[in-house]
């Protein structure tokens, strides 16, 4: 990296510094409170109560359909919604922020008058981004596995890594629609916009277009299931392309009937025989 | 020799609005060149064009023989926005070194020696620095790294009038460096020190460009003279001089006329000798009024119909760029 470059690097670091403090210091305790709240939750048997009073689908749209084991409390307390929402907005703000907002209120005036390409200081800044969310992301992993460690929960270590680098992947891929937007010339307001909408569309592709099975083949352009489809923390990272499509049997299964392939489900059927018939047969 | 900045036709428009019009504008090497428009005029979105910031709508802008968006040229030249926006977590020490490093600056023993002369203290913070204070930041920034040019927006603008001197003593001594200058403003007498050549913008058109003592004589001169007690005031005969514009009263029944005069006061002197009068003033003429006649010709109203109404034509004249 050249020297101009390195500088804007370290401003634009230094720049986000505050809001990158923020943000790492609000998820870093989300994740120590969801993960911190799991001894007693497990004993108490809560989260069984909890997710057996919503239907099969629901629960799997918000993750909580295998809420009372350690990876799915996990991914429905963490990792389905929350995180990569945050994460996220996180994400699309900053990249905003720095490139978009930063030109329109006349912050970017000197610098793109020094002798810089336009080019390297909006790539840099992309760059400083990616680094906030990356450092982020690590302080996440760091607090979940350091808790799920000292909490034994059955939880491969491997899992939470690839989870959480899915989900910072989720997140630098939406830096980089807001970042497109600026590039189009469209300015701050239509790049959080934009961005914010494809994350939250994105969701609810992945989360609500399966419970419908002509809307099914929508959720595979939603980037919330290429990220997290896959079941990361339970597979790891899905390499291949396409993500392996067993344990969620959701596309599994071939002929799916109604309400056919949620072997997630049964697993609370079993535990609550008088409500799983109900769901079973729907 | 290749100009040092050339606008072939060059408009720019802000959706419908029209901020510069078919701007022809070539400045030579080795001058300190004025800008000169009032606010609105065109002058800042004129700059940024010329520092690769905005492009032209139509027309082409060439910097030191190139397209200004190419940053190698911008590496040439030292840049004072009009509106400066300084980072407010820094201190001012480490925002000229930031600059410094952008611009690959290793001798900083003429910053330093800027640092003292614009009596900037290094170690405070920016945030909570005066505006005059940032702009003197700002042009250190610029001056720092003896550019080949200096493109500077308002340069004087929140400065106090010592520090307008240091400045325009920098200005002066970058010339004989070799250096050239376009300094903008929107005052004349800020600019009539320095500047070889002036060009005046106005409503986003060239209204004239020329040496600064050539326009300068031009331009006209507003006279305040106060005729003694009993003294008839000879308005017309007053109107009647060539050279004379704007004459009216300062009240209605007052000893006390103003008028615009273009050229030598020789005429007026004389006109004047015979008389008794009490005062005569030449206040120091800011640019809409030395350039009243230009702005008039573009204005809709005559000088007639302007005469009757004080402070009439320098509004009218004004009126369309801000």
């Amino acid at each position: 990296m050249s020297s101009p470059s390195s500088e804007i690097f370290r401003r634009g670091v230094q720049i986000q510094k505050r809001t990158l403090i923020a943000w790492s210091a609000a998820l870093v305790l989300l994740a120590l409170s969801v993960v911190g709240a799991w001894p007693s939750m497990e004993k108490s048997g809560a989260l069984e109560d909890f997710a057996s009073g919503v239907s099969p689908e629901m629960a799997a749209a918000f993750g909580i359909d295998q809420i009372s084991s350690a990876s799915g409390y996990l991914k429905g307390n963490l990792y389905a919604v929350l995180l990569p929402l945050l994460l996220g907005l996180m994400a699309v703000t900053a990249t905003a922020a720095l490139t978009g907002g930063d030109e329109e209120a006349g912050r970017l005036e000197l610098l793109l008058a020094l002798p810089v390409a336009r080019r390297t200081v909006f790539l840099v800044r992309f760059l400083c981004v990616a680094f906030g969310l990356a450092v982020t992301s690590v302080l996440v992993w760091l607090s979940v596995y350091g808790s799920v460690v000292s909490f034994d929960m059955d939880v491969s270590g491997g899992g939470v890594a690839a989870v959480t680098l899915t989900v910072g992947l989720l997140a630098v891929l939406h830096a980089g629609v807001a970042y497109a937007v600026v590039g189009f010339g469209l300015g701050r307001g239509p790049a959080l916009g934009v961005a914010a909408g494809v994350l939250v569309v994105g969701y609810l592709l992945h989360a609500i277009a399966p419970m419908s099975d002509s809307l099914e083949p929508l959720s595979n352009v939603s980037p919330w299931e290429w990220a997290l489809g896959g079941d990361p923390l339970v597979n790891g990272v899905p390499w291949e392309d396409p993500p392996p499509p067993p344990p969620p049997a959701r596309r599994g299964a071939p002929p799916p009937p109604p309400g056919g392939g949620r072997g997630r489900c049964r697993v609370y059927a079993r535990a609550y025989p008088g409500e799983a018939s109900s769901s079973a047969e729907k | 020799m290749t100009p040092l900045i050339e606008c072939t036709d060059v408009t720019k428009k802000f959706g419908d609005f029209t901020a510069l019009s078919r701007l022809n504008l070539t400045v030579p090497q080795g001058v300190v060149y004025g800008y000169l428009g009032p606010n609105g005029a065109g002058k800042s979105t004129t700059i940024r064009m010329l520092m690769g910031l905005s492009r032209p709508t139509s027309g082409r802008v060439r910097v030191l023989g190139q397209d200004p968006t190419d940053p190698g040229v911008r590496g040439r030249i030292g840049y004072l926005p009009g509106e400066l926006r300084l980072d407010d977590r820094l201190t001012i020490g480490q925002t000229l070194a930031s600059w410094g490093r952008l611009r690959g600056l290793t001798d900083t023993a003429h910053r330093d020696d800027l640092v003292q002369r614009f009596g900037v203290d290094p170690s405070r913070k920016v945030r909570g620095l005066s505006t005059g204070n940032r702009r003197k930041v700002g042009l250190v920034g610029a001056f720092m790294a003896r550019p080949e040019l200096l493109i500077l927006d308002e340069p004087t603008n929140g400065l106090d009038p010592l520090m307008q001197q240091v400045f325009l003593t920098a200005v002066e001594e970058a010339r004989d460096n070799g250096q050239s200058v376009l300094l903008s403003s929107h005052i004349l007498s800020e600019v009539e020190r320095v500047a070889d050549q002036v060009a005046v913008l106005q409503g986003g058109r060239l209204a004239a460009s020329g040496p600064t003592k050539e326009l300068r004589r031009r331009a006209a001169q507003r006279f305040h003279i106060a005729f003694a007690e009993g003294e008839e005031v000879p308005l017309t005969g007053l109107a009647a001089l060539d050279g004379a514009s704007a004459v009216e009263r300062r009240s209605p029944d007052g000893q006390e006329v103003s008028l615009a005069w273009a050229g030598s006061p020789d005429a007026l002197l004389a006109f004047l000798a015979g008389r008794r009068i009490t005062t005569l003033t030449a206040p120091e003429p800011d640019l809409e009024e030395a350039f009243l006649e230009y702005y008039q010709n573009d204005a809709p109203a005559g000088r007639g119909a302007a005469a009757e109404e004080p402070a009439g034509p320098v509004r009218q004249g004004v009126s369309g760029g801000s």
